[in-house]
């Protein structure tokens, strides 16, 4: 009778101990699983955001190539501007518009041209233009073909970048 | 045997023994737990499925990015070389007359004539747009074959054929290949030059001087020949003029804003 209460209490004990893993197990379970939906959704929210400012860098491009800008006190895009000032290499003019742009758009950052020859086949190509109000240019927001009808030789297309 | 002779003496010799299979059941039970959590987060690691939180909005953010964002990007190169081929149409059609191939009407150095006597050669101002942009346009697009109509200073180019982007299977994104740029220019000027010019040869096929009567009738913006010193020359009365645009319209190309020009000729014989 002994022997079979103090194997009973040993079921007891052993019972409760696998009960008491049991919960250890679930518990860190638990555990585990909020961490990684937590920072899953930590991640995906910033997947989210960054994607959201990615398209806000693009569509910054879009306005900026679009914009109105004057010339001779006439009105022309700024597309007309930038395939200008590439033609003619004149790397002042294109900066005065870019930085009257800049300034009135309140952006930072720098915007740069290429020819599609060099940005298509140099891993750092050397921009034709480029303007920037930073210290660093930060990362790419966008870019953009044109078709440059008066360009010559690597300049009949040209790739406009925008950074920030 | 053992469980036999333990239920004889009610005693245990290896009372441990007895205890340990039933412990290996539930022990093992256990190590399988543990066993088969392992394997299920290394499966949750592994696996390709895509588990646990979803990012919001993914599809609509690829949408915007992939496919919207992209065809106004490429929307905007498009409509650039539009406007760049809109505003080589009005200079290159004004140095012409407005014709793209010469007339009937004929042409006589450089010339294209707007009449033969009293027979004038009616400019249909919207086929000859049309085939001039579209020539133009084939140089950078082989198979470019735009509908084109006008909206004052403005050009807008229809086509059949669609951009597609984003395709996935069945699905995909498309956008009108068309346009709608400012060329600030109205081709209608050329209506108003056409009256001129129907007016010039009405007064003047009968004067026997005719330089003398195209210098009284002719607006000032008409010059003999060229529009950068005039000179008057007449070949078996017809004469060339070079018409400086009314309305002043200059058409920025290549860098500059050039003044349009309408080279032009008209025949003052009677026949």
């Amino acid at each position: 009778m002994a022997g079979s209460s103090i194997m009973g209490k040993k079921g007891l004990m052993d019972d409760f101990t696998d009960l008491l893993s049991f919960v250890l197990i679930l518990s860190m379970l638990g555990f585990f699983a909020v961490a990684v939906l937590r920072t899953d959704a930590s991640d995906k929210s910033e997947q989210t955001l960054d994607k959201i400012v990615s398209l806000h860098g693009q569509e910054e491009l879009l306005n900026l190539v679009n914009s109105p800008s004057s010339l001779n006190n006439k009105e022309v895009s700024m597309k007309d501007v930038i395939i200008l000032a590439a033609n003619t290499n004149d790397e002042a003019f294109f900066t005065e518009k870019m930085q009257t742009y800049f300034e009135q758009e309140q952006l930072d950052g720098g915007i740069a041209v290429y020819d599609s020859v060099s940005y298509g086949k140099e891993e750092e190509p050397e921009p034709l233009l480029s303007f920037n109000n930073v210290a660093f240019l930060g990362d790419e927001k966008g870019a953009l073909y044109l078709t440059n009808v008066h360009g010559e030789g690597n300049k009949k297309l040209l790739v406009v970048k925008l950074f920030g | 045997m053992i469980q036999e002779d333990e239920k004889k003496d009610g005693k245990s010799i290896f009372p441990n023994l007895l205890i340990l299979p039933k412990r290996s059941k539930k022990g093992a039970l256990f190590h399988w737990i543990g066993i088969v959590v392992i394997f299920a987060l290394a499966f949750a690691v592994l696996s390709p499925t895509e588990f646990g939180v979803k990012s919001k909005g993914t599809w609509q953010l690829d949408f915007l990015h992939n496919d919207f964002i992209e065809a106004e990007k490429q929307l905007t190169g498009r409509d650039q070389l539009a406007l760049e081929m809109g505003r080589q149409t009005v200079l290159s059609l004004a140095s012409k007359g407005g014709f793209t191939d010469t007339p009937s009407c004929g042409s006589l150095e450089g010339a294209t004539y707007w009449n033969e006597g009293t027979d004038f050669c009616f400019l249909n101002v919207d086929k000859e747009v049309n085939e001039q942009f579209n020539l133009l346009y084939k140089k950078y697009d082989k198979n470019a074959s735009f509908t084109l109509s006008r909206q004052g200073e403005e050009l807008i180019g229809k086509r059949d054929t669609e951009i597609i982007l984003g395709q996935k299977g069945a699905q995909y994104y498309s956008i009108n290949s068309g346009f709608r740029v400012k060329i600030d220019y109205d081709f209608d000027e050329y209506f108003t030059l056409q009256d001129e010019a129907k007016k010039l040869v009405d007064e003047c096929k009968s004067a026997s001087q005719l330089q003398d009567c195209l210098d009284k009738v002719k607006p000032s913006y008409w010059k003999f020949g060229r529009c950068e010193n005039e000179l008057f020359l007449e070949t078996g009365r017809k004469v060339a003029f070079c018409v400086k645009s009314p309305q002043e319209y200059a058409v920025f190309e290549n860098g500059k804003f050039v003044q349009v020009q309408y080279g032009l000729g008209l025949d003052f014989s009677m026949g």
